[in-house]
């Protein structure tokens, strides 16, 4: 997908505007795994939204595979098939008497026959771990992560070749977190899903992203691999946001003269790194 | 965005009229609806329009915000002076098949348009100058009498003022649970009726639910702040008359009088 | 006696079936006994479904324990007569910052409690005032809480217990709906009226970061305390608290890592500030 000068502005009539989004310009090619950072109000939800054609821009150019998507003919319902988009706190959207039926929403929206949907909807709760059993119970009735999982699960029953993840860890506990990331990151893997997670959060993305975008009050910042976004720490804490904790730790170290690579971002590479380090003076 | 739509279009300014007491204004707006009825005369109109047009001056309100309050009314208005000037019997002033316009009903129209008009105009003169919680005091204070044959008059003002309160974050979360069907492919636009109201499940489902989830935390936080009714609850802002509320209250009886007068004698 | 005492404290739901029949009963809370000391900072830890909440609203009678007694400032929560002055000596700070507000205006919120204890007009206006102060809200007086951040809602929240003057705020998981900003001004916040008001403070979390200023820490799982202790105690204790499902700080973990690595790391390092100085002293 592309998107080209791509500006949104709010109530621009009146005296309120907000400039939501000024001069976008991205290019998101398949198989990537995309952080989207930004502190709250920065416009990351908001652009996310223009992705599957849920707000049209106040002006500029968003393409999906070569195609202007408000251009004639175009099937916008067709690309939110295509374009999937996991909003925050999706548990809330739950609104069937069973698990199994929610999740059919998405696919029998796409007017697929009922064969296909079920074949879906029962790969899909495969995917995100949901167990068997629970399959024909009330989605009300489920734990928080439970819940979740299981509207995740309605959004990748539409099988979407761009999986959009609105701070899909928001409210968990520490342990819901790691579930999620782990399941995000295996959806990458195993099937090539192009992945976009939206988060304030450095430390949900660090372990995962391959390429980190940092929006800040509608624009974009910085667009690059993660090492090389942060190395922009004061901007960044300027923008209300914090690096990696570990990423923190080693800059620390390197502050007081040891020789680390202060852009690590994982527990492993640090502690991988200190070993060295400790090895290398005391042998 | 959502959250900044102000309900009752409140219209924040200095004036005479916001400073009154809210029960004053609702007094005031109650009788002014009545002689609106009482008055049937050409004087009789301009009199009760002038008093309005007053009220409105003092209000430094602007007018295009009074005369915004007609315009969801307006295919109402427009279909009630339809029918009152083609279904009143009488002499018949023009006809065209089946459609007969006569004298009376031309008066009729035109009286029904006016009535409507200083009707809503008033009204919305007092929902432009008062806030929604003023009037949910003044409408809990001014029934307060009620609570003798018990009616729940407090517990009643307290659930208007937080379903105010909840308004804009309802509606917030309406578009936000559109959105999510939506991104799932859901579609609230296209269909006929029956497709639309099927349509509106996943919308009103997930609404209905987490009203009530929010309708129980906000009980327990009411509670923990102990929260326990009406009686023995002291007032932040407790209503009190000043001189200009007794004034308004003479102007506005004097009023009445007024217009009761004009209806007698001419 | 502590300014909160539980003794034997069990809280049981019973499960229902479709028909309304039997079909469990769950133990969320089972034999829990807590003592704390006026102007203490406890933590109680515990992954999502731990019990921490259910035990939290058993404190200012929300809920009704099933077995065992709690004892607020010498009260007795089963005591109806004693319900309000409990309420008010023990205030509680909740999870969403929307669903705790009641007033339209932030003064008007603030004002609720004291309206409810009956206090006098003039003497509400200058406890919503001193109130809003300590929380650096006073400027946001007049406005509507619609427009507010999140972190901004429960300063305002937290202002609203104030008001009432209570000698102990219980926050449940103040925290988890916020954003890092938001979080770090609630606990900043806490730690603030602990140190500076003498207010008891117990905050349940499950954010193990938030407690590394607590006097004491409580770990719950499965309705019982699994471990109890200073931080530097519980921190130690790595390998348990990964078991329990917390989220051990990355500091900590760190420390532990190259502790089994062979590293003369301490016990107990629970910021980075600590881990500089032990690596520095090893390295």
């Amino acid at each position: 997908m592309t998107l080209e000068h791509v500006n949104c502005i709010y109530s621009a009539d009146t005296n309120h505007s907000v400039h939501a989004l000024k001069d976008i310009c991205l290019n998101i090619d398949d198989g990537e795994f995309i952080g989207l950072i930004g502190h709250t109000g920065c416009g990351k939800s908001t652009l996310v939204q223009h992705l599957n054609g849920l707000i049209r821009p106040t002006d500029g150019l968003i393409t999906y595979d070569g195609q202007d998507i408000y251009g004639k003919g175009f099937n916008r319902k067709e690309l939110r098939g295509k374009v999937g988009l996991v909003f925050q706190y999706p548990e809330h959207q739950l609104f069937e008497n069973d698990v199994f039926a929610d999740v059919c929403f998405g696919p029998t929206n796409l007017g697929l026959d009922r064969k296909e949907v079920e074949l879906r909807a029962y790969e899909a709760l495969h995917a995100v771990g949901f167990p068997d059993e629970d399959f024909y119970s009330s989605p009300f009735e489920l734990s928080g992560g439970q819940k979740r999982r299981v509207a995740i699960a309605g959004v990748l029953a539409m099988k979407p070749r761009i999986l959009i993840l609105d701070e899909p860890t928001a409210g968990l506990d520490p342990k819901g977190r790691e579930d999620i990331l782990e399941l995000i990151s295996r959806l990458h893997s195993e099937n090539n899903m192009t992945i976009i997670l939206v988060s304030h959060s450095m430390d949900d993305v660090a372990g995962y992203a391959k390429r980190l975008i940092v929006m800040d009050h509608g624009s974009i910042a910085y667009d690059d691999v993660p090492q090389e976004v942060f190395r922009n720490v004061r901007e960044l804490e300027a923008m209300g946001l914090a690096l990696p904790e570990v990423t923190y730790i080693m800059r620390t170290l390197k502050r007081n003269g040891y020789d680390v690579d202060d852009t690590l971002t994982t527990i492993d590479e640090a502690v991988d790194a200190i070993v060295d380090l400790y090895k290398s003076r005391h042998s | 965005m959502i959250r900044e739509i102000t309900i009752g279009q409140y219209y924040d300014e200095e004036s005479v009229i916001h400073r009154l007491d809210p029960r004053v204004k609702l007094v005031a707006t109650l009788v002014y609806i009545i002689s609106i009825f009482v008055v049937n005369n050409i004087i009789g109109y301009a009199f009760v329009a002038l008093f309005l047009g007053i009220c409105v001056a003092l209000s430094r309100v602007p007018v295009k915000f009074i005369v915004k309050g007609l315009r969801p009314v307006m295919i109402i208005l427009l279909i009630t002076i339809a029918f009152n000037m083609l279904l009143t019997p009488g002499e018949i002033l023009w006809q065209f098949a089946v459609f007969k316009i006569s004298r009376e009903g031309l008066k009729a129209g035109a009286t029904m348009a006016l009535r409507l008009t200083l009707l809503i105009t008033g009204s919305s003169l007092m929902t432009l100058t008062t806030t929604p919680n003023n009037l949910t005091d003044g409408m809990e204070r001014l029934l307060k009498p009620l609570t003798y044959i018990k009616v729940p008059v407090h517990e009643i003002a307290m659930m208007m003022s937080i379903a105010l309160r909840f308004i804009p974050i309802l509606l917030e979360e309406t578009d936000i649970i559109m959105k999510a069907q939506m991104a799932r492919g859901a579609d609230f636009e296209s269909g006929n009726i029956f497709k639309r109201a099927k349509a509106l499940v996943p919308l009103l489902v997930p609404l209905f639910v987490s009203a009530f989830r929010r309708a129980n935390d906000l009980a327990m936080a009411m509670e923990a702040r102990c929260y326990r009714g009406g009686d023995g609850r002291t007032k932040m802002k407790p209503l009190k008359y000043a001189g200009r509320d007794y004034i308004a209250y003479a102007v506005i009886w004097l009023f009445l009088a007024g217009c009761i007068a004009l209806r007698i004698l001419l | 006696m502590g300014i909160i005492e539980t003794r034997k404290l069990a809280y049981e739901y019973i499960r229902r079936d479709d028909e309304g029949n039997v079909s469990g009963i769950t133990r969320a809370v089972d034999d829990v006994n807590i003592d704390v000391r006026p102007g203490e900072f406890i933590a109680i830890l515990g992954h999502n479904g731990s019990g921490k909440s259910t035990l939290a609203k058993q404190i200012n009678a929300i809920l009704t324990p099933s077995e065992g007694e709690i004892y607020v400032d010498g009260m007795n929560v089963a005591d109806p007569s004693k319900l309000w002055d409990i309420r008010q000596r023990a205030g509680m700070v909740f999870q969403n910052p929307d669903n705790q507000i009641i007033g339209q205006l932030v003064e008007e919120d603030v004002g609720f409690g004291p309206e409810n204890l009956g206090v006098p007009t003039n003497e509400i206006w200058e406890r919503v005032n001193e109130s809003l102060k300590m929380m650096q809200m006073l400027e946001y007086s007049k406005h509507s809480p619609n427009k507010l951040s999140g972190g901004q809602k429960q300063r305002v929240s937290i202002a609203g217990v104030l008001a009432m003057h209570p000698k102990c705020i219980i926050f449940d998981e103040p925290t988890a709906m916020l954003d890092p900003h938001g979080r770090k001004e609630v606990i900043r916040s806490a730690r603030a009226l602990n140190d500076v008001e003498k207010i008891t403070i117990i905050l349940i979390t499950h954010y193990m970061e938030e407690t590394i200023y607590a006097d004491r820490i409580f770990v719950m799982d499965k309705g019982r305390i699994a471990m109890e202790g200073t931080p530097k105690e519980v921190f130690s204790q790595v390998e348990k608290l990964q078991e329990l499902r917390l989220g051990v700080p990355q500091a900590t973990l760190v420390a532990y890592r190259l502790k089994q690595a062979g590293l003369p790391i301490p016990d107990g390092i629970l910021t980075r500030q600590e881990l500089r100085e032990a690596l520095k002293a090893c390295l």
